[in-house]
């Protein structure tokens, strides 16, 4: 029994991501810029392909991108391992609903399972909660003996050491042509944002892959995609200065383009940015969240981002001088928020001629310490997963109607991407490249 | 910078553009084919667009206005306008 060939199906179910509204759905079609949005984030993450790299290779694995394919219920398998974000967890049911109907043994796993594991054992036969490196391999052999467990929890098992991370099966997704390739080189952000999960997930510490694992995933992905950006899917990449300065270094001779999460204090150092851009890297998605020092000042409980928000623009224009492009984070909808909000944020977006913007609505998460104040605030409207898009309004706002929220977010896109802004921008951006081609 | 005439009716033109898209979208010179779509195929982004377009501009020494852009697809467009443009600049 423990030596029988296993076949496994792995999939990253479709979700729905940003609105669901006819009116912004328009806006979305019809705009370059949000086509630009969608494509950054068209990838899937590493969680499969690292999933696949910790299979014996004795057993079979495929990976199914719903985004990219459609699912195929009646593939012949024994084991169907689903990963899913909080966006995607209503599909990611229906989808373990219907294998297990075909008698398929059913794991669910990521983020959403990882916060919401009571919720995710009814639709599955296995449950993973946290970081999936130490369990799924033991996962495998439980199942291929005949024992696999309702659940397997992180906790139960030693810290995942990213050192020992295999190089992930990203040849089992080559086959979608995606323009942006995720690769994950650190976990975990010191700084615990209010709406944020991933300090829930992996801990405040922070911990990385080596220099040496990342050259070969960045190489790997270059070999299979010679067209496709390498994305970091980091929290926050360069928190361990010394590890990123050694990274950046080595990214340089492998000849790609990139992008990654970061916070703003990258934005302090010039060599550094020099670096950057000399090795690649093309847009760095700062969260700034707000320009308000009062929606700021309960976002850490250290108020990291309060203390800093006077830097801001300062930063924006150290980064993007060195030609990396800054696509800013900002969430409407946080308490403090009044009237004039979109038109502040608007202006200053405008005014540090910030390459683009990902605005979204202040959303509870579960598992973030934001959803557990507002639950105890009473005041989320709506759990129903697939409202959970960040740009629908799922909160009751002390001032704004989710209507109004939604109107405001949509009427801010309109503000960011538009001619006259882009023409601005690419004035901005001339003088940017003229600078750095003649001093460079 | 040259005679713009010359670098403009003759290969090296097309060579030593290909060499500036290369060197910022980071994708090997040999695979920057002529038929593939910019945006969509090669994955070049708007920030990459507007450095190459100043950088092509010091390269040929001429003023390049970024709507004669919204309608290049793919690499061969890029060069069909470059010629238009620089060819007008050559009176």
């Amino acid at each position: 029994m423990a030596d029988r060939k296993l076949r496994i199906l792995l999939i990253s179910p479709k979700g729905v991501f940003l609105c669901r509204s006819p009116e912004f759905n328009e806006f979305m079609n019809n705009s370059r810029d949000m086509q630009t949005i969608l494509h950054f984030w068209s990838g899937i993450g590493v969680a499969l392909p690292t999933l696949a790299a910790l299979t014996p290779a004795e057993h079979e694995v495929v990976i199914i991108d719903e985004n990219m394919e459609p699912i195929p219920f009646d593939h012949a398998c024994d084991i169907v391992g689903i990963t899913a974000m909080t966006q995607q967890a209503v599909r990611a049911y229906e989808i373990a609903d219907e294998f297990r109907k075909r008698g398929r043994h059913v794991v669910l796993g990521g983020i959403h399972a990882t916060v919401m594991p009571h919720e995710a054992v009814t639709h599955a036969d296995t449950v993973v909660v946290g970081e999936a490196e130490n369990i799924w391999p033991q996962f495998l052999t439980d199942f291929a003996e005949g024992n696999p467990k309702p659940v397997y929890n992180q906790t139960d098992f030693p810290s995942v050491d990213m050192s020992r991370i295999p190089l992930p099966r990203y040849d089992l997704i080559a086959k979608y042509r995606y323009p942006v390739v995720y690769v994950q080189a650190t976990r975990g952000c010191p700084h615990d944002c209010e709406f944020c999960v991933a300090t829930n997930i992996y801990g405040k510490k922070y911990k990385h892959k080596t220099v040496d694992q990342m050259v070969k995933e960045v190489q790997e992905v270059k070999r299979l995609w010679k067209y496709a950006q390498i994305g970091f899917a980091d929290d926050n990449m360069f928190v361990d200065h010394r590890y990123s300065r050694a990274l950046v270094a080595e990214m340089k001779k492998l000849k790609v383009a990139w992008l990654a999460l970061c916070d703003v204090t990258v934005g302090q150092d010039e060599e550094f940015l020099r670096a950057l851009y000399e090795s690649g890297c093309r847009i760095l998605i700062i969260g700034f969240e707000s320009i308000s020092k009062a929606n700021l000042h309960s976002l850490n409980s250290d108020q990291w981002k309060e203390n800093r928000v006077h830097l801001y623009s300062e930063y924006i224009n150290r980064i993007q001088s060195n030609g990396v492009g800054v696509y800013g984070s900002f969430i409407l909808g946080m308490d403090e928020d009044q009237p004039s909000t979109v038109d502040e944020t608007l202006k200053f977006i405008a005014d540090n001629n910030i390459l683009g913007a990902n605005l979204s609505i202040l959303t509870p998460f579960p598992g973030s310490r934001l959803r557990k104040r507002l639950e105890g605030e009473n005041r989320i409207l709506h759990s129903d997963w697939e409202r959970y898009t960040l740009w629908n309004a799922v909160i009751r706002h002390p001032r704004f109607t989710s209507e109004e929220l939604e109107k405001g977010l949509l009427r801010a896109y309109k503000g960011v991407y538009n001619a006259e802004s882009n023409e601005r921008r690419a004035h901005y951006f001339r003088r940017v490249f003229e600078n750095l081609l003649n001093t460079g | 910078m040259g005679d713009l005439q010359t670098r403009v009716k003759i290969e090296p033109f097309k060579h030593e553009i290909k060499q500036i898209v290369s060197r910022i979208s980071r994708i090997d010179e040999d695979d920057l084919q002529d038929h593939l779509l910019i945006r969509e195929e090669l994955g070049i982004d708007s920030l990459m667009a507007m450095e190459i377009i100043y950088s092509v501009e010091k390269y040929l020494g001429i003023k390049l206005d970024e709507t004669l852009f919204a309608d290049v697809q793919t690499i061969n467009d890029f060069f069909i306008l470059l010629r238009r443009i620089s060819g007008r600049a050559n009176g």
